[in-house]
């Protein structure tokens, strides 16, 4: 699988496939949207690009993180940017096809739809989290059950 | 798809739309040598890259119409109608070839023979034409391309387009720190940036620019054949070719473009007889121009047909209950002509083949407005219409305005806003029943608080109302905190997650780089219900009753006597202008007789019917009836007290004082009367509603589906007569029934409840006559 970047998201250190990260920033001004789902933050420019910056905690459970302190991972779904926070990023890891492992059965459904998997890393096993698995679910906005 | 093969098909595209007015203008010259050779040449790059390419059919097509051109051009013969019909044929064929190659990524199947072999004795005709006008010593002109080409893919010139407004922004941004560096070398290298900058934007702006000549390409063939299959005949003149505009856009405004000219060629433009009756020369002629206007490119469309008759429209949109009818008769002449764009009309009486394909003139308007244009309609009855379209320069910059709601700023296109105002002293925001209206110079428009509906907290103080007319939208008022500045932006699409809200159509990037999201207000009226009409389940989603329940608008008119009347405005569909001798006597009765068919009359006592200049034509439930009058005075929405009855008239309900002149209230129920009732009798039913209206409006459908009414009001309430044991049924309101019950008088007769303000939404309205009916039915059928 080559390349994955690990971040925190919801408060859990996930990996995401490093071919599908467009860019690690920190946002800068984010413009809120009235009326719209609480997950989406606001939208935020990158490079002439309108993005929309989503906290996946709101719909994933776990803590939500300031604002100050995210970094954005940019990806793009379809024919739009996203940003999705993330309350750090802190590598780049190369993760061999051999280290790759279906979801636990103990993964709530939620996780289970939005992991492509999970994968060692050193002593560690992480979830392989895919914005566009992510992305998916919430545009149907579907929650498959709430995580424990 | 291989990439030659895209090239040529594009190419091909190209050259054959760039020939379309060239083969129409053909036929008046033929001529013209410069011409015939535009069009051999085309057909012959055609012909030799289907060998390339390995496309034989379309290759063999190629080269059979290419031979009689080229004996014509040798002057072996002279192309008349017979020869051009055939070349336009195999250039038809050859545009459908291509469409298919285009869509399948192979040739179709089958052959031309047939077309083929007509080709063929096109050409043999030769030598016996004389030869003339034909200068055979001029060579093939144009072998040699004036400049060198590239062909570059417009994605890439988007994505060029989109790094340019980003260096744009970045120019912006040293601009406002060279600023505070007075003079230095900084400053002057800012500058010369700055300067090159603009250049790179107005070039690449330039490069998807295209002349609106490929938009006019396809017209006069589009007209010469669609005149010829309707018998008419029709010039197009084309003017304006070269203004330019973006590429995008040319395709956008395509065919809203192409369907109004089949409109007026197939309704505005009259048949040859019909002109010459009216003393206009037989050949219709329509005029398309295009020219720049500031940062806005017009495009005149004009025909010299018919015009826009303005009492049928009228009667269209009523007829189709687009409108209620007492909105469309108090409509100036000229707001009655914007009906044309009403979704849902057609204006033509038969459907024909050429434009009743369900596309309006809504739509048209619709899709000229999404890429921020607008459509104005001018239309003289007899000389015919002119319509102007006005569209950006480039479909991705709008002008557009700032405002701010509850501390967040926000764009509102400027295509759709009619007028800004401050909410003070005259212009102020009313509450009426349970709605707010915004009161301007007279007018009354629905307001929408634009913090209410994004859930924003709104800043205390003054507000603005921005006044939007927009799509489907009646004008309406938004209100917001503060103006801000107007800017021109490039709109970008939000994601469907933000999307989805119905509030924003796209989201832009301003010039201190921030972004901002532009405001749908057409779909933000849409969800506030505030369409003109609408059928389904957004009026059924809006828990007030409709107006017209609440309000019940009396139509004032006079008659020959000289005494103002009214009925409710509900009943009348229309306002016809009587020509003489149409108001005539049958042994029984008085009738209006309109082209083949009649419609009752209804005269009343000591007026005669033969001298009226107007009817009102009264629709109820599909049976219509005409009443004679002199003129209509006014339409009335406000509450008016009905005095008794002081005439023996049974057509006369009560009267009442109106604008200080006593009126009387014509009974719908004994003017219908008699129009159609069925013989079953069903029963009896008793009304018992507050609204005393509603009451009279039900009655003559409830006896037209066969019950007695009984009407019972204040006072009717203490006649014994009526409780008898008689009922079938009792029609009644929540005070109705309170009424009733304290009686004691209807014990065990079954209710049909009819919701008022204060029943949840789904109870049954007054108006909806099929619905009561059907619980009628449903409990008379019981007892």
């Amino acid at each position: 699988m080559g390349y994955m970047l690990q971040v925190d998201i919801a408060g859990q250190e996930v990996l995401i496939p490093a071919d599908q990260v467009q860019a690690v920033v920190r946002p800068g001004y984010i413009e809120p949207v009235p009326g719209v789902a609480p997950d989406i933050i606001g939208i935020m420019t990158l490079r002439g690009r309108v993005l929309t910056v989503i906290d996946p905690a709101v719909r994933l459970g776990g803590s939500v993180g300031s604002l100050h302190e995210a970094v954005a991972v940019v990806v793009r779904w379809g024919e739009h940017g996203y940003a999705l926070l993330c309350d750090r990023a802190a590598e780049v890891r190369e993760v061999d096809d051999a280290d790759l492992a279906p979801s636990p059965s103990g993964f709530s459904l939620t996780w289970q739809s939005v992991s492509l998997g999970t994968a060692q890393v050193g002593m560690r096993r992480l979830a392989v989290f895919s914005p566009g698995r992510f992305l998916t679910l919430f545009e149907l906005g579907q929650t498959a059950g709430s995580p424990a | 798809m291989d990439e030659l093969l895209v090239d040529f098909l594009s190419e091909s595209a190209e050259n054959l739309e760039s020939i379309g007015a060239d083969l129409v203008r053909w036929e008046e010259a033929p001529g013209d040598r410069a011409l015939l050779d535009r069009v051999f040449r085309v057909v012959h790059t055609i012909k030799g890259t289907c060998g390339f390419l390995n496309l034989p059919r379309l290759g063999r097509l190629a080269h059979a119409a290419e031979a009689p051109l080229a004996k014509a051009r040798d002057g072996a013969t002279v192309p008349d109608n017979h020869f051009i019909s055939t070349i336009l044929a195999a250039f038809d064929a050859i545009q459908a070839q291509l469409a298919a190659l285009e869509a399948e990524g192979a040739e179709p199947d089958g052959n031309d023979d047939a077309l083929i072999a007509v080709l063929e004795t096109v050409g043999r005709d030769a030598g016996v034409v004389e030869r003339s006008g034909i200068d055979r010593r001029n060579p093939l002109p144009g072998a040699a391309r004036p400049a060198a080409a590239v062909r570059i893919g417009v994605n890439l010139l988007d994505e060029l387009m989109e790094s340019v407004s980003e260096l744009v922004l970045a120019r912006n941004a040293l601009l406002q720190l060279g600023m505070a560096e007075d003079g230095g070398a900084l400053a002057t290298a800012i500058e010369r940036l700055s300067a090159s900058v603009s250049e790179v934007q107005d070039r690449v702006t330039r490069t998807r620019m295209q002349p609106i000549e490929t938009l006019f390409g396809p017209l006069p063939r589009m007209v010469r054949d669609l005149a010829a299959e309707l018998g008419k005949s029709v010039r197009l003149d084309l003017a304006g070719g070269r203004t330019e505009l973006d590429r995008q856009l040319i395709e956008a405004i395509r065919d809203p473009v192409s369907h109004m000219i089949r409109n007026a060629v197939d309704h505005g433009i009259e048949f040859p007889d019909e002109r010459r009756r009216r003393g206009k020369r037989e050949e219709g002629l329509i005029t398309v121009s295009a020219h720049q206007s500031g940062s806005q490119i017009v495009i005149e469309l004009s025909d010299d047909g018919a015009g826009i008759d303005v009492e049928q429209l009228r009667s269209k949109v009523v007829g189709a209950g687009l409108r209620p009818a007492a909105d469309v008769l108090r409509m100036s002449d000229d707001d009655a002509r914007q009906l044309i764009f009403e979704p849902g009309l057609s204006t033509s009486r038969t459907v024909t083949a050429i434009s009743g394909r369900g596309v309006g003139m809504d739509v048209v308007k619709t899709n000229i407005e999404r890429i921020g244009g607008t459509v104005d309609l001018d239309s003289t009855p007899g000389q015919g219409t002119c319509i102007a379209v006005r569209v950006p320069l480039t479909l991705s910059i709008v002008p557009a305005l700032m405002v701010e709601v509850g501390g967040q700023r926000l764009a509102i296109p400027q295509a759709g806003i009619l007028e800004v105002a401050r909410v003070d002293g005259p212009v102020a925001v009313e509450v009426i029943g349970d709605t707010e209206l915004l009161r301007l110079r007279g007018s009354h428009f629905p307001v929408i608080d634009l913090a209410r509906q994004l859930g924003l907290v709104p800043d205390e103080g003054e507000r603005f109302a921005v006044l939007v007319r927009s799509g489907r939208l009646e004008p309406c008022a938004f209100l917001v905190d503060r103006l801000l500045d107007q800017e021109e932006i490039v709109i970008k699409p939000v994601a469907p997650v933000i999307a989805a809200s119905g509030l924003y159509s796209g989201a832009a990037v301003l010039g201190d780089g921030r972004p901002v999201l532009i405001l749908d207000l057409s779909a933000i009226g849409v969800a506030a219900n505030l369409v003109e009409r609408d059928g389904g389940s957004l009026g059924a989603a809006r828990d007030a009753p409709p107006p017209a329940a609440a309000i019940d608008p009396l139509v004032l008119f006079r008659m020959d006597d000289g005494i103002q009347r009214a009925i409710p405005a509900v009943l009348v569909s229309r306002v016809e202008t009587v020509p003489s001798g149409a108001i005539q006597r049958t042994s029984r009765e008085w009738v209006l007789v309109r082209d083949d068919m009649t419609i009752p009359l209804r005269a009343l006592a000591g007026i005669d019917p033969v001298v009226a200049s107007q009817v009102l034509i009264i629709d109820q439930d599909g049976a219509q009836m005409a009443l004679p009058i002199s003129a209509v005075v006014d339409i009335v929405t406000d509450p008016v007290v009905i005095q008794s009855a002081i005439s023996d008239d049974p057509m006369v309900a009560g009267t009442a004082v109106i604008d200080g002149q006593v009126t009387e209230i014509l009974d719908p129920t004994a003017l219908l009367g008699d129009v159609s009732v069925t013989s079953r009798r069903r029963g009896t039913v008793l009304c018992a509603l507050k609204s005393g209206w509603a009451a009279m409006l039900l009655k003559p459908a409830l006896e037209r589906a066969g019950y007695d009414v009984i009407i019972a009001d204040a006072e009717g309430l203490g006649r014994p007569e009526w409780f008898n044991g008689t009922l079938t049924a009792v029609l009644c309101d929540e005070e109705g029934a309170r009424r009733l019950a304290a009686g004691g008088r209807v014990d065990g007769v079954p209710q049909v409840r009819l919701g008022g303000p204060d029943v949840p939404r789904g109870g049954l309205k007054a108006n909806d006559r099929d619905a009561v009916l059907a619980a009628l039915a449903a409990v008379a059928g019981q007892s």
